[in-house]
């Protein structure tokens, strides 16, 4: 017997425990929830809220289906199954820091032009032919002076 | 017939001195139109430069020099400008130093007029040794780029023609944080006639300082993908027109 199968809750290693599956997929189904909730009121984005369904229904199905997480880290060569999840955060995670850099750009391009519209609008430049009449005038004005 | 003068100044906060730079400017251009681009200053910069005779254009909030500087110089476009000057409104730069800068312009010989402080007839203030380095070696690099030498990359004292300003006013992706070694690299690249005459700069009387010694830090690295941003823009243009 090995450290990890001492105690009643207990069991070895690679195995989830029901407690831990519970846990998992409450929490899948609390993202997936806050979500829908979100998406409902139109506070999130449907790609944001895509990407947070996903990820909710992932931890709903290996909650249910666990053997079918540890064969697929095993088929993927990974000896420990909970190391799968660590690297499948980690990718998640830099994909979605990706992507909202590439959206806060977008944004603070966007940002950027309208507020240089906004101020040309209301204090708008006066109108080219009118500068150049002035000018003539008053050189005019200036050489007869 | 005439050519209407433009002088864009980007202003945040120099409430205390801006007033002195545009009579200044006014005494060394009579006939220019002053154009103080109030990048959501919280003093009353705005107030003061519409009473010293300047138009003012108020940013909604602070958008940084590059935002300041895009809206100014769309401004002096849309107003129908021949020639444009782009001065600090902190006073650094010295609006006598006008006349030498626009003379080239308006015989038509240059298209961009860059006012150095590091060439030999410059009377400049003590610059800092460590941004003095950088500013020598980015000025090399940016020569070694452009094929032509150049002192003073950094400087915000230019004056340019309507060519020009069309050129940096429909740039598709405007610098927001650095806009001179940038543009000024853009426009030697593009054959425009870019040339640097001495001027005379002060020590800035205004406000907050861009270079503080973390700010100097950052500023390195961002100028640098800058500069990789414009040669990409340049290289995706020259494919556009094949």
């Amino acid at each position: 017997m090995t450290i990890f199968q001492l105690g009643s809750g207990m069991t070895p290693i690679g195995h989830v425990a029901l407690e831990a599956r519970v846990l998992i997929f409450l929490c899948g189904l609390g993202l997936c929830i806050w979500s829908l909730l979100k998406l409902r009121r139109r506070s999130l984005l449907v790609a944001t809220c895509s990407l947070f369904l996903t990820v909710g229904a992932a931890f709903i199905f290996f909650a249910t289906f666990p053997g079918l997480f540890d064969r697929l880290a095993y088929f993927s060569g990974i000896t420990y199954p909970p190391t799968l999840y660590l690297i499948g955060c980690v990718v998640i995670l830099i994909l979605m820091i990706i992507h909202l850099a590439f959206r806060l750009s977008l944004i603070d391009e966007r940002c950027r032009r309208m507020a240089i519209e906004l101020a040309l609008l209301r204090n708008p430049p006066p109108d080219p032919s009118g500068v150049k009449a002035e000018l003539e005038q008053s050189k005019a004005g200036g050489d007869h002076v | 017939m005439p050519e209407s003068v433009y002088v864009v100044m980007p202003a945040h906060n120099e409430g205390r001195v801006i007033a002195s730079v545009i009579y200044r400017v006014r005494e060394s251009l009579p006939d220019a139109h002053v154009v103080v681009v109030n990048d959501g200053s919280s003093d009353n910069t705005a107030t003061v430069a519409t009473a010293a005779g300047a138009r003012v254009v108020n940013l909604p909030f602070n958008c940084g020099y590059g935002v300041a500087l895009q809206t100014g110089l769309t401004y002096a476009f849309r107003a129908g400008a021949d020639i444009v000057i782009t001065l600090d409104s902190d006073g650094q730069h010295d609006p006598k130093s006008i006349e030498p800068l626009i003379k080239p312009i308006r015989k038509g010989e240059m298209d961009l007029v860059l006012g150095s402080r590091y060439l030999p007839q410059s009377v400049s203030y003590r610059v800092p040794a460590l941004r003095r380095i950088v500013s020598h070696c980015l000025s090399l690099l940016l020569s070694f780029i452009a094929g032509q030498r150049l002192t003073d990359t950094t400087t915000g004292f230019q004056c340019m023609n309507r060519k020009t300003l069309q050129l940096f006013v429909t740039l598709k992706d405007f610098p927001e944080k650095t806009p001179d070694a940038d543009l000024i690299l853009y426009a030697v690249m593009t054959g425009a006639r870019v040339w640097e005459v001495p001027v005379t700069m002060h020590e800035d009387q205004g406000g907050e300082s861009m270079h503080g010694v973390f700010k100097s830090m950052l500023y390195i690295p961002k100028l640098f993908t800058a500069i990789l941003s414009v040669l990409l823009e340049y290289a995706h243009q020259k494919r556009g027109d094949r």
